[in-house]
């Protein structure tokens, strides 16, 4: 058996409105290989950025469980999952969340300043990435100098500084063109098969599915796997 | 605004600007704070000093009547001068008075003594004081030899009935008066604090028996020059107005400062304004530039921001005034101590505010308010619709501004600088020296925290991750950092600036007290108030310097002058060997000096009496002898003193007894010999023994130490009202500053969640949080240390001079700059704790929803 970087199990997740709560997540169970890219696709509402945050440990777990390398997230508490982020995780998210104080090349050596590698290594790193990502020349520019697609490709950048084994993104391409979004999703999908991490991509473009070894639709009744092919002809999902 | 009407984008521009503060609720409440707290301690020095004022005119318009003059003499005037007077002029009205202070329960209290039966013209304490006959209630006052008229305010405080006894303490010792009857006046606060007897009851109990303080004349003008002539030498008379002015004029310096305190609060306050508006601007940056884009002009946005500014300042103003209404309550008693202390005896019944001090706090407070909302007003204005939504051009904008500035500070520094230094006396020039100062200052904050923020990331930058984050956003958030910095480092410069001015002052009195009080003992006579004058009999001096013990003796004696620069203290002194180390000379060769005085006959003076008539070593001066009338006398030299900011005079005994046939003295201060301490208080209580038994009653021995320390307590008590108002000026920085940080750290919740969601822990996002904000306290002490000292500088050589004469050294304490540096840290490192607690425990997701 294939070792699971991460796997949730009957994991639900309800959001309070008011008096009222409703529920977005109802028993998930998805795992994920060490090397393997999984795409989650799903109308808006669906509960895809929920599972991601949930999977990064940004949000707590209210039933269910989520076991990352083995380690459940529902028994940590904030640090430790916080630590286990900083290890393990890189994200990459819709509106790219560059800090706009930090310049692109400071942005890219955040999770490395985190992690605390030398500053030596660091820059060394920080540098493969920027050329890895077609911005070598752009270090010491501000982010919103940037336009979409650059500023995302910056993003991947800094997901993948520390080397997490495991990539999170959150509709990467959601605001950016067709043409800029395939760039960046394979731009991703390559540097993420380089570091040999895995990647759990979520979506509502059929597009980006076409990466996937594996892809899901979520919805209010729960995660099934679909055949994007088919799906996208049939708009299945 | 107009123009907003036109267009009828106004209400949706104002539904806009309601939104951003419902959604900022805490920002709102602070700024609206910071306004109503500068407003207030205004409002309260503003009600404070009228309220003195008020009470001032009310009390002498009430004891003084209708009379247009006083006749005084050079030491008291004779009963029998008054009786030819009578016979002389018998169409002119005139009554004798005598004044003093008397204690009662703690409270002072001032005796006047009149003649029923001469008083009904004047019409003293206005209708309501007179029987049916046009009397004082003559018939109670006369009815017992123990008979006072006591004012309603003081009898209904004290709970005293009519026709009961109180034991009273007088200058003479402690008597028994008998509540004779209530002293109305049309406004009972015009008599506060009055006890009312018949003249020749007052001197005895007064102790200046045979003689009046002054004879009150109702004269047409018509009349003034044939009534003058007929005049003995003796005898001058002065209009009753100039009496008025001159008490007015001796508690104006001390007004005034209260105000300038007040106004320095108000600046503060602006600079705090300036910063929450900023904020609520850069805050709205891509708003405006959505709003630009859809066709809002930018002279549109400017007045939607001066109209935030205007609502908000009118709003947070009027409850501003509404607080300064409430803290004047206390501060017109710590006021009113301190002119009891310094000046004379003054009660405070009526707390006078009145529509003109509610209007002018409003309109401080709105005006400063819209003042500081400018500058942000016309930065919205001029940015940009598509620079306005990169964030990265508004701190490259500030960054290419905040050279500019700081060259535009540096001529206001300069201006301020030569204002300061103009060999003027005005204290407004003072004044606005020191605002030039502090604005320009202000202006060259910005560069000079971009300097050495960027300092501190080469520096410290590479510790850590944090620290690198810390210091590297005060330096790249420069639009933000530097504003909440400035206003921080201007508050904490006032408070400094107040402080070593106040270390400086107590210092200089400190070491003025030790060189002046150059006996080891003083002896007087039991009184109520230091300055009432009550006398010793001139034999004592002998019996003192025979006492075995006793080295030398000189002797004091405290008058109050008609001079050439109007009634001045004065003290005659026979003074012993070292007498003459008691003082310090800041104008006059010290030897020189004091032989003239002693031996040549000129006088010496006080600092402030040259510094406020222009007088030095060789000027003339006219007193008014009881001899010979007016008389010149030179200067001989100007010693330092910080008895009295009103001036005082300095003549040898041997120069009064020529044009005085006055021996009486005030005080003797006693050189002891050297000896063991138990010897020398074995010596203290012989003299105490005998000087009681030779004066046939109990004598108040204090030593030199016990007389520096009670000095010491009143200097301190005096400043109480700075300290207050320090304090307050201290809230209002505060408020500021945690309202600029809460604001810059919760803009950025966002960017934590990023770090956050990065890796980042909630300890060290708090720690993150926590130690920007200290960095930026400490950034905010270091450069108000160089304000603060040279605003120091200005207050002690420049603001002090002009309103009191007082030159003293500046003293910077260590401890001073230490406590600025502190409080600024300590400040900030409060304000930073909440938006750090708040940001550490948000949920990362939800952050980074809240776009």
């Amino acid at each position: 058996m294939i070792e699971a970087v991460i796997a949730t199990s009957d994991l639900c997740h309800d959001y309070a409105h008011g008096q009222q709560s409703y529920r977005v997540l109802n028993n998930i169970n998805l795992s994920v290989a060490r090397g393997e890219t999984i795409v989650l696709l799903g109308a808006s509402g669906s509960g895809k950025s929920t599972l991601l945050n949930l999977m990064a440990g940004m949000e707590p777990i209210q039933r269910g469980d989520i076991q990352l390398f083995g380690q459940s997230l529902a028994r940590m508490d904030d640090r430790h999952r916080t630590l286990l982020r900083r290890e393990s995780i890189g994200f990459v998210h819709q509106a790219f969340n560059l800090i706009p104080t930090l310049s692109v090349a400071d942005n890219v050596s955040l999770p490395l300043a985190l992690a605390g590698i030398p500053r030596l290594q660091s820059d060394h790193r920080r540098q493969e990435l920027l050329e890895a990502v077609g911005l070598a020349g752009r270090g010491s520019d501000w982010p919103d100098r940037l336009s979409g697609g650059e500023q995302q490709r910056v993003a991947i950048a800094r997901a993948l500084a520390a080397k997490p084994p495991l990539i999170l993104a959150d509709e990467p391409t959601g605001n950016l063109d067709a043409d800029n979004g395939q760039r960046v999703m394979h731009l991703l999908a390559r540097l993420v098969a380089e570091n040999s991490s895995s990647l759990v991509v979520v979506t509502h473009s059929l597009d980006v599915a076409s990466i996937a070894d594996r892809s899901f639709a979520l919805s209010a009744a729960g995660l099934r796997a679909v055949d994007t092919t088919a799906a996208g002809a049939a708009g299945a999902w | 605004m107009i123009h907003l009407m036109v267009t009828g984008a106004a209400p949706l521009l104002a539904r806009s600007s309601i939104r951003f503060y419902r959604r900022h609720p805490a920002q709102l409440m602070l700024s609206v704070l910071g306004i109503i707290l500068g407003v207030g301690i205004v409002t309260a020095v503003l009600i404070t000093n009228s309220s003195a004022t008020a009470a001032f005119s009310l009390s002498t318009e009430a004891l003084y009547g209708r009379s247009s003059h006083h006749l005084v003499a050079a030491d008291g005037i004779e009963d029998a001068s008054y009786a030819e007077l009578r016979l002389a002029w018998p169409e002119v009205p005139m009554a004798p008075i005598i004044e003093g202070y008397v204690a009662y329960d703690n409270s002072v209290l001032t005796l006047i003594g009149v003649d029923p039966f001469a008083e009904a013209v004047f019409a003293r304490f206005g209708n309501a004081g007179v029987d049916d006959e046009g009397l004082p209630v003559t018939t109670e006052l006369l009815s017992d030899p123990r008979g006072v008229l006591i004012a309603t305010a003081v009898a209904d405080r004290q709970e005293l009935e009519i026709g009961t006894t109180l034991k009273v303490q007088t200058p003479t010792g402690m008597i028994e008066v008998l509540h004779a009857g209530r002293l109305d006046a049309s406004n009972p606060a015009a008599v506060d604090g009055v006890l009312l007897t018949d003249i020749s009851r007052a001197q005895t109990w007064l102790g200046r028996s045979g003689r009046l303080d002054r004879i009150e004349v109702v004269l047409e003008d018509r009349d003034v020059d044939r009534f003058v002539a007929s005049l003995p030498p003796t005898l001058k008379l002065e209009a009753a107005e100039n009496r008025r002015a001159t008490m007015q004029a001796m508690t104006r310096g001390f007004q005034i400062n209260l105000t300038a305190m007040s106004l320095l609060a108000l600046v503060v306050g602006g600079f705090l304004i300036h910063n929450t508006m900023s904020f609520a601007v850069l805050q709205r940056r891509e708003l405006f530039a959505s709003l630009r884009i859809s066709g809002v002009t930018a002279r549109q946005i400017m007045y939607t921001v001066l109209a935030e500014a205007a609502v908000v300042s009118l709003v947070a103003a009027a409850l501003g005034v509404l607080l300064g209404r409430i803290i004047s309550e206390g501060l017109i008693a710590l006021t009113t101590r301190t002119i009891n202390d310094l000046y004379f005896v003054l009660h405070v019944q009526d707390v006078q505010m009145s529509l003109a001090t509610i209007l002018l706090g409003i309109t401080l407070g709105v005006s400063t308010s819209l003042i500081a909302a400018l500058a942000s007003a016309l930065d919205a204005a001029a940015t940009s619709p598509l620079a306005a939504r990169q964030r990265s051009s508004t701190e490259e904008r500030t960054r290419r501004l905040i050279a500019p500035l700081a060259a535009v500070g540096l001529v206001l520094i300069f201006a301020g600088g030569v204002l300061a230094l103009l060999p003027s006396l005005s204290l407004l020039v003072g004044f606005a020296a020191l605002m030039l100062l502090i604005l320009g200052y202000g202006l060259t904050l910005p560069w000079l925290i971009h300097r050495l923020a960027r300092a501190a990331v080469s520096l410290w930058g590479h510790i850590g991750v944090l620290a690198g984050l810390a210091l590297g956003g005060i330096e790249r958030d420069i639009s933000r950092t530097s504003v909440a910095i400035a206003a921080l480092a201007v508050a904490v410069s006032a408070t400094l600036g107040v402080d070593v001015m106040t270390g400086s002052f107590r210092s200089s009195v400190d070491e003025w007290l030790g060189t002046t009080l150059a006996s080891d003992v003083y002896v007087s006579a039991p009184s109520v108030r230091a300055s009432d004058g009550a006398l010793l009999e001139p034999a004592l001096m002998e019996v003192a310097a025979a006492t075995p013990g006793v080295h030398k003796v000189s002797s004091g004696r405290a008058l109050d002058l008609s001079t050439s620069a109007g009634r001045l203290d004065t003290l005659i002194l026979e003074p012993h060997d070292t007498s003459a180390e008691s003082f310090e000379f800041v104008s006059g060769d010290p030897d020189s000096a004091w032989q003239q005085w002693r031996d040549e006959g000129a006088v010496l003076i006080s600092e402030p009496l040259a510094t406020k008539h222009g007088l030095d070593v060789g000027s003339r001066m006219s007193l008014f002898t009881a001899s010979v009338g007016d008389q010149e006398f030179s200067v001989a030299g100007v010693f330092r003193d910080y008895g009295s900011s009103h001036g005082k005079l300095m003549l040898s005994r041997a120069v009064f007894d020529t044009y005085w046939d006055d021996e009486r003295i005030n005080t003797l201060g006693i050189l002891l010999d050297n000896a063991p301490q138990n010897e020398q208080a074995a010596v203290i209580e012989t003299l105490r023994q005998r000087l009681a038994q030779a004066a046939g009653r109990a004598l108040e021995i204090r030593s030199g130490r016990s007389i520096h320390e009670q000095s010491l307590a009143i200097f301190d008590r005096t400043f109480e009202v700075t300290g207050v108002l320090r304090w307050l000026t201290v809230g209002v920085a505060f408020i500021g500053i945690f309202s600029a940080l809460l604001a810059l750290h919760l803009e950025r919740a966002k960017e934590f969640a990023v770090l956050r969601a990065s890796g980042a822990t909630r300890a060290q996002t708090a720690t993150l949080v926590v130690l920007q904000s200290s960095f930026m306290g400490l950034l905010a002490g270091l450069l108000a240390l160089p304000l603060g000292y040279i605003m120091s500088l200005l207050l002690i050589h420049v603001i002090n001079v002009r309103s009191f004469g007082w030159r003293m050294h500046a003293d910077v304490a260590p401890q001073a700059l230490l406590a600025a540096l502190a409080l600024a840290l300590l400040a900030a490192l409060l304000a930073g704790l909440w938006p750090a607690i708040r940001l550490s425990r948000g949920g990362i997701a939800q952050q980074l929803r809240d776009d």
